[in-house]
């Protein structure tokens, strides 16, 4: 139910916009939707509470979510739903914990995302050299306090979204999740510093999970200012995480000189940058996502629509997964004056 | 230019940077490979003079013209290519922003934009203004020629070997008829060192093509980005 919003915010994504994306003549990028040609924004995409209905079609998540549920399910209006999710490629922005509202698909979706963050945090640990793992910042038991503290604050969120929770609560977490934030930042750069830099992308994941219920808080306590500079500072933190991140350096590093030269030299350059384009590309589209984040705040803010009303919103669509803001065409507001 | 154009097109210019530095590297470890080939000739064909005690003249004299002579074109035409890409990325940019669509944008959106766009406006009088901007222009032509030929010719690589061979004549170590063999490996060993060296992986001091490339893409990057 979309109710107050019902003036601005679509329950479905319009039909030509779902064939513009098709044959590429605009691009989903994160949450927005935006013209190849032109850069404009033409519309916002808000993942809602429906969504976490649609994952638990299928234990192996979104992805193979789609094509499990496709099969399985008869509602015809659920396999549109899941046509929908997957044409514009926003599968895993749900369960990213990028998008706004990061609570918004459910405590469960989120716990489940926390704890795969954890199990890379734990894979790379025995395998960082001395120095890395000498750092304060890499003491196994303050991160395991600090994954702890983060899936207490998802079970807040959830806590806080019922009829007697104050505004008090809303700030409290936002808050800690702040704090939070901030700790796995610290982490991810210590860590960057003295080790190889993709070993800190389970802690910038989890920085990103931090800071969006850190802007999910703000919106739902009616600080909107305070959540659009949230999610500017997220955004930019996370470009700065990811500055070291760069697909040539990393294949060149990985590439032994002894064999320069040489054919074999060329297949490792290839093989490698096979392997790591996608790990590039994946901390892009978060990025990419979190900037996407701070236009869709802005765009609310001109259209008067509050971020608590967008959330609740969102929390309260239970048959839709996407919501969708249109942007106003200032071409055509133009032309009609 | 808002956050979200700011971050994409700062995503889109580092994209360039790695695509035309694995593009650099691809293509000059191939003329490596197609310059030690050739150069075998020149090694089978070195004198006994030439493999154990000219060694460094050998290289300056037969090899490093080679290698110059092939890597330069192929260097400067990666060059322009990458500065033709990068000028395409930031008219693409500055036609996203001369739109109307940024007319109700946040946060003083044209401030940024502006600045490429007035950038931008020289490159579509032709590439060879891209050398003027700050940005686009890479590297210029001149530069770096003059850069390869004050360092080729000393690079250690050149001289380390030579004492090493003439330390195991010295020692006995080489019986005069397996001489020529040996000393040709050498030599070839050289020739393999001297244009890996040149065009993929030189030192801290004398820096290969390769990686004066990578270098020159990474700082453009970052000065695109920074305006």
């Amino acid at each position: 139910m979309i109710g107050a919003l019902s003036h601005v915010v679509l329950r479905e994504v319009p039909a030509e916009l779902l064939a513009g994306v098709s044959s590429g003549e605009y691009r989903v990028a994160g949450s927005i939707i935006q013209s190849v040609s032109s850069g404009r924004v033409v519309g916002h995409l808000q993942e809602t509470s429906a969504i976490s209905s649609l994952l638990n079609l299928s234990p192996l998540g979104l992805p193979q979510m789609a094509m499990d549920a496709v099969t399985v399910v008869q509602n015809e209006q659920i396999k549109a739903a899941i046509s929908v999710v997957q044409s514009l490629q926003i599968a895993n922005l749900a369960v990213s914990g990028i998008g706004i509202g990061v609570s918004v698909a459910g405590a469960a979706i989120l716990a489940k995302r926390i704890a795969r963050v954890e199990e890379k945090v734990d894979a790379i640990l025995p395998n960082l050299d001395a120095i890395a793992r000498g750092l304060e910042a890499m003491r196994v038991e303050r991160i395991a306090e600090d994954f702890t503290r983060l899936r207490t604050l998802v079970d807040q969120v959830e806590e806080a979204w019922l009829p007697s929770a104050s505004q008090r609560e809303w700030i409290a977490i936002a808050r800690d999740a702040h704090f939070l934030a901030d700790s796995f930042e610290r982490r991810a750069r210590e860590l960057g510093a003295a080790s190889n830099v993709l070993n800190t992308d389970p802690l910038v994941e989890a920085f990103a999970l931090a800071s969006g219920l850190r802007v999910t808080a703000r919106m739902a306590s009616s600080q909107d200012d305070m959540a659009r500079e949230a999610a500017s500072s997220r955004a930019l933190t996370l470009v700065q995480l990811g500055e070291a991140i760069q697909l040539a350096p990393l294949v060149l590093a990985h590439a032994p000189m002894e064999n320069a030269g040489t054919s074999t030299w060329l297949e490792v350059l290839e093989q490698k940058t096979g392997d790591l384009r996608a790990t590039v590309a994946r901390v892009r589209d978060r990025e990419i996502a979190a900037a996407g984040t701070v236009e869709t705040l802005h765009e609310l803010a001109r259209r008067g629509v509050s971020g608590r009303e967008w959330l609740d919103a969102a929390k309260s669509e239970g048959h839709n997964p996407l919501l969708f803001l249109p942007v106003r065409d200032v071409n055509l507001q133009q032309k009609a004056r | 230019m808002g956050l979200f154009n700011r971050i994409f097109l700062g995503h889109r210019i580092d994209d360039w940077a790695s695509e035309y530095s694995l593009v650099a590297a691809r293509t000059l470890n191939q003329v490596a490979v197609d310059l030690i080939a050739s150069a075998e000739q020149d090694v089978s064909n070195a004198s006994l003079k030439d493999g154990l005690l000219a060694q460094s003249a050998f290289l300056q004299n037969s090899i490093a013209p080679m290698v110059r002579e092939v890597a330069e074109p192929v260097a400067i035409e990666i060059l322009n290519e990458a500065n033709a890409a990068l000028a395409a990325i930031v008219e693409e940019q500055a036609v996203w922003v001369r739109g109307p669509d940024y007319a109700e944008q946040p946060e003083a959106a044209f401030d940024g934009a502006k600045d490429i766009a007035a950038a931008a406006v020289p490159l579509a009088a032709g590439f060879a203004t891209a050398a003027s901007l700050p940005f686009a222009a890479v590297t210029t032509t001149t530069a770096w020629l003059g850069l390869v030929t004050t360092t080729t010719i000393s690079w250690p690589v050149v001289l380390g070997g030579g004492a090493l061979a003439g330390l195991g004549i010295a020692t006995g170590l080489l019986n005069t008829a397996k001489i020529r063999d040996r000393t040709q490996a050498r030599l070839r060993d050289r020739v393999r060192s001297f244009v890996v060296a040149s065009l993929i992986g030189g030192g801290e001091n004398s820096p290969s093509i390769l990686q004066q490339l990578t270098a020159e893409f990474d700082h453009a990057a970052k000065r695109a980005k920074a305006l």
